[in-house]
């Protein structure tokens, strides 16, 4: 029932978005027959232009996050303080297996039509890689790796421009994210001993198992020199999976910088924060018999969430002048990271991007 | 991985070519605001006459806004629109022409001063041209595309801006 509701909300959202006023500068003709105005009232510039044949794009993104090193809340702790030795106590903050590193690896391609000067949809299709180094203390398991890779959660979302003068821009965009990721990765985990092939944790899986509804605002101004703005975004999870649980809600506001040096080439920085919620329900299936129930941190649903700031270095490079392909080069770095119970923290991003208008 | 590298590279060279082909909008802009300053302009041998009916705009053939420029004389050729005289070299050829667009690497070797004697209304994009003895500078603004005026080139050209494009202008000397 949450569901059909928020998919109906959203297409009445997109329904009253379609009937934003055209413009359609699409040759020549056109152009000239506007007024003096209305010429210097078109964006001319950046993502949000729409000049002649600028109204398809097409976007590969390429992310890659390495997470590593454990913290509990803002404290760090070493490999020793999270691992149960044989001989020691057992408890709820140490743990049988210890995953030492995860990296994850997304392909994303996106493509998308600008209907008007306010109105675009896009759709996203993610393509995931993940592998988690482990080590533990079962025997022919004392270092493991498990790799996942497939499709992720597609995205569809709809950008509606408000009505503003000068040079800011104000946008509201809403998606939803499908569960077309999967959530019942396996692989041979120490839980049954060798050769047996189970579910794998929540970090592993490659999708959210519920429809999400996504939703941002941003800002931007351009000035001769130098652009900035900011986004406040959310991702809102519906309901509870097929394998009874749902990952956190999170809510995102990024604010940013870029010099013009020149048409071709804007240097930026960026500063994010990010709180995330942990993960409601459980996956029974990660658990095992006993007093202590989560053979890793990454199986305990507790173990998730938290606040995160990160600050980027990014740099846009525009092919032509009028930048209808651009490659975009980002690097970000957490500066602050609270997080919920016992966790890998993360390390490092980066992403490349390149967008063709056309 | 190797193989998706390729493919990769193949599409964006591929998109890279297909970017050169598709044409410059905001060029396009430009043309079409100069085409639109000009339709309100005065000058002395045409007062009192349609403007744009006797309209010549003149650029050099290897200005990046030459072929928006055509684009837009082509668009226009059905309705009257303007005459445009692609010429090889400002500065050589002896110019009968009411608008000339010059790029920055035309500055180098034209004359603003004897341009504005001979009732030439001088428009560029390139930054600093009214402050060089230019009359109309067209530049963006954000993400837009606004113009500024230098009135005494103006008057020393003895063409006649309107009121509407003085107020239209973001800044005027």
């Amino acid at each position: 029932m949450h569901l059909c509701k928020d998919i109906y909300l959203t297409a009445a959202l997109l329904a009253l978005l379609l009937p934003a006023k055209a413009i359609s500068q699409t040759n020549p003709s056109e152009l000239a027959a506007l007024s003096l105005e209305e010429l210097l009232g078109i964006n001319v510039y950046g993502e949000n232009s729409l000049l002649e044949g600028n109204r398809w794009f097409l976007q590969y993104a390429y992310r890659s996050l390495e997470v590593g090193g454990y913290q509990h809340g803002t404290n760090r702790l070493g490999l020793d303080d999270v691992s149960f030795s044989p001989g020691s106590p057992r408890t709820a903050s140490n743990y049988p297996v210890v995953p030492t590193e995860i990296t994850q690896k997304i392909h994303a391609f996106s493509t998308g039509y600008r209907f008007s000067e306010s109105f675009s949809v896009s759709v996203s299709v993610p393509m995931i890689e993940q592998n988690t180094d482990h080590l533990s203390i079962v025997p022919g398991f004392s270092e493991f790796k498990i790799s996942t890779d497939g499709i992720g959660d597609i995205a569809l979302n709809g950008s509606y421009i408000l009505p503003s003068s000068g040079s800011q821009i104000y946008s509201v965009n809403v998606g939803v994210s499908l569960p077309t990721g999967s959530i019942d990765e396996v692989g041979d985990t120490p839980r049954n001993g060798p050769g047996t092939f189970e579910r794998l944790p929540y970090t592993m899986q490659l999708g959210s198992g519920t429809y999400d509804l996504l939703l941002s605002t941003n800002f931007s101004n351009s000035g001769q020199v130098i652009d900035y703005g900011a986004s406040l975004n959310s991702t809102i999870r519906q309901g509870t999976n097929d394998n009874d649980y749902r990952l956190g809600n999170n809510f995102g506001l990024r604010g940013w910088a870029r010099y013009r040096w020149n048409q071709r080439f804007q240097p930026g920085i960026a500063v994010s924060f990010r709180h995330t919620d942990d993960i409601q329900g459980m996956d029974l299936g990660l658990t095992v018999p006993g007093p202590f129930p989560f053979p890793a941190s990454i199986t305990d649903p507790d173990n998730f969430g938290g606040r995160k700031a990160k600050v980027g270095l990014n740099a846009r490079i525009c092919v032509q002048e009028s930048c209808n392909l651009f490659f975009l080069v980002e690097i970000n770095k957490p500066f602050y990271q609270d997080l919920n119970g016992i966790q890998i923290k993360e390390k490092t991003e980066i992403a490349l991007s390149a967008k063709f208008s056309f | 991985m190797r193989f998706v590298a390729i493919l990769l590279l193949t599409l964006f060279q591929g998109l890279a070519a297909a970017a050169a082909a598709v044409g410059d909008g905001e060029s396009l802009v430009k043309a079409s605001i100069v085409y639109n300053i000009a339709r309100f302009v005065s000058w002395p041998e045409t007062s009192g006459q349609d403007n744009a009916a006797n309209l010549i705009i003149c650029i050099q053939k290897d200005n990046q806004l030459a072929a928006a420029f055509s684009n837009l004389a082509a668009a226009q050729g059905a309705n009257g629109g303007f005459q445009l005289r692609l010429i090889e070299r400002f500065g050589v050829q002896n110019l009968e022409c009411q608008v000339a667009f010059l790029s920055e690497e035309d500055l180098d070797h034209v004359d603003l001063s004897a341009m504005a004697r001979d009732a030439i209304l001088t428009v560029s994009d390139t930054a600093g041209f009214i402050n060089d003895g230019g009359t109309i500078e067209i530049q963006r603004t954000g993400i837009k595309l606004g113009f500024s005026i230098n009135r005494l080139i103006e008057r020393l050209s003895s063409v006649s801006l309107s009121s509407q494009i003085l107020q239209l202008a973001e800044k005027v000397i």
